[in-house]
């Protein structure tokens, strides 16, 4: 219960910093996405039931909250994907060496990537935005971001624990 | 019930992922932006592909319900058909006869064939208009062909009348283009003869034969027929005519009853200079 309400709370806190603090970190309209990495963490240290789960409820915060031009239920679905896919890192004996190390990063690579890929295939339907041109543009650069944001949380870990 | 614990705990994540997948599939769906109507059209698009698939295999059990249901469907709408037809015919039948009405200046009395007779030289058809609707003895039957023959006998609501193809029918005519005159009578079989035209007259093939002011039956110029052969028999007279009729006299269905009473002190007097 106590575990529950501190990943809770610390969903609240991302979020208020993603919808606050992020938009000031853009580079080139790229931004990294701290709720994935959230999600990513989650998945590895908790399984990947857990991640589908804490994917789904962000990303349907994430839908809400979105305003006027956000697709209600696209978020939930890809990162709810997100945290399937994340929780293949999942390892019970190996959980903080993965989380310290640079497994850590790989999986917020990839998993971000897929992420991007997943959401520009359904929210360019109609649109006569190019998909390649998104990948080039928002995809790999937002996930190097991202991944270069979760340099912070692998360090930290890895000190803590002595991975 | 144990054994389905063990396989959703087993597979829980899958389970959940398809959960939260179906979720949001719905939620997605709720949207009506440009994304969802894009995806909205693929999917109807790719449905009507795997029905196509589908659809080669055949459901036996709606088969033979499918099968009545469309023999049945199949009579009504042949019968809906030919009755359609018949309307057309009729219809097209009937305009032609409004032409000859609006060209002519008799008084025209409509009425429909409900009874023919064809028996060897004795060729009558029966009318569905009497003496109540003011048909005559006497009074000539036509179409927009031409002469069919003339009312013979009548009652309250019926009248009968005698065709060309009658043993008994004779009528003045002539032939319009070079205004010959002779008798038309029946030959017995299918056609007629034009009689009493001199050899020296000049009648061609094609010429039209009409009815004669010498009638006094007919009123003159209807069509009687078309001159189909002409040829001279030696010894003999008059050249020997071969007439088809104008008018189809075996099919017959809506005819035109000439509502004018011959002049019967013409006929009298005739009569009297004959004697």
């Amino acid at each position: 219960m106590r575990i529950a309400a501190g990943y809770i709370l610390v969903t609240f806190l991302l979020f208020i910093l993603h919808s606050l603090v992020v938009p000031y970190l853009a580079v080139v309209h790229v931004l990294p996405d701290l709720l994935l990495i959230w999600i990513v963490y989650i998945a590895v240290r908790r399984g990947q039931l857990a991640g589908i789960v804490a994917g789904f409820v962000i990303g349907l915060l994430l839908d809400l909250t979105g305003g006027e031009g956000e697709m209600l239920g696209l978020g939930s679905l890809t990162k709810s994907v997100s945290g399937f896919l994340a929780g293949y890192f999942f390892n019970e004996n190996k959980t903080f060496q993965t989380l310290g190390g640079f497994q850590f990063i790989i999986s917020v690579i990839s998993v971000s990537l897929v992420h991007h890929l997943l959401y520009f295939i359904i929210f360019l339907q109609g649109t006569e935005i190019g998909f390649g041109g998104m990948v080039l543009q928002y995809a790999l650069p937002g996930s190097l971001y991202s991944a270069l944001v979760a340099l912070l949380p692998m360090f930290i870990i890895s000190r803590k624990h002595g991975t | 019930m144990r054994r389905l614990l063990d396989i959703v705990l087993l597979y829980k994540e899958y389970l959940v992922l398809s959960l939260c997948i179906l979720v949001s599939t719905f939620l997605l769906a709720g949207n009506n932006n440009t994304q969802m109507q894009t995806i909205r059209s693929l999917s109807v698009a790719a449905a009507g592909v795997a029905q196509d698939v589908v659809g080669i295999v055949p459901n036996y059990l709606d088969l033979e319900a499918e099968n009545r249901f469309l023999r049945e469907r199949n009579l009504t709408l042949s019968d809906q058909l030919s009755r359609m037809r018949e309307a057309g015919a009729e219809n097209a039948r009937l305009r032609e006869a409004l032409g000859l009405k609006a060209r002519s200046t008799y008084t025209y009395l409509a009425a429909q064939v409900v009874g023919k007779n064809f028996q060897p030289l004795r060729s009558t058809i029966t009318l569905d208009a009497g003496e109540e609707d003011g048909v005559r003895f006497n009074m000539p039957i036509v179409t927009h062909g031409g002469v069919v023959g003339r009312i013979v006998a009548t009652s309250a609501h019926y009248a009968v009348g005698q065709t060309l193809f009658h043993h008994e029918m004779r009528t003045s005519a002539k032939v319009q283009r070079s205004r010959a005159d002779g008798i038309l009578v029946w030959d017995g079989g299918a056609g007629m003869k034009l009689k009493n035209v001199a050899k020296t007259l000049d009648v061609r093939v094609g010429d039209q034969v009409v009815t004669s002011e010498y009638s006094s039956i007919f009123p003159p110029g209807i069509p009687l027929g078309i001159v189909t052969r002409t040829f001279e028999v030696a010894g003999d007279l008059f050249r020997t005519i071969e007439v088809d009729p104008s008018a189809d006299l075996y099919r017959l269905e809506e005819v035109f009853v000439i509502t004018q009473v011959p002049d019967t002190s013409r006929i009298v007097l005739e009569q009297r200079a004959a004697r």
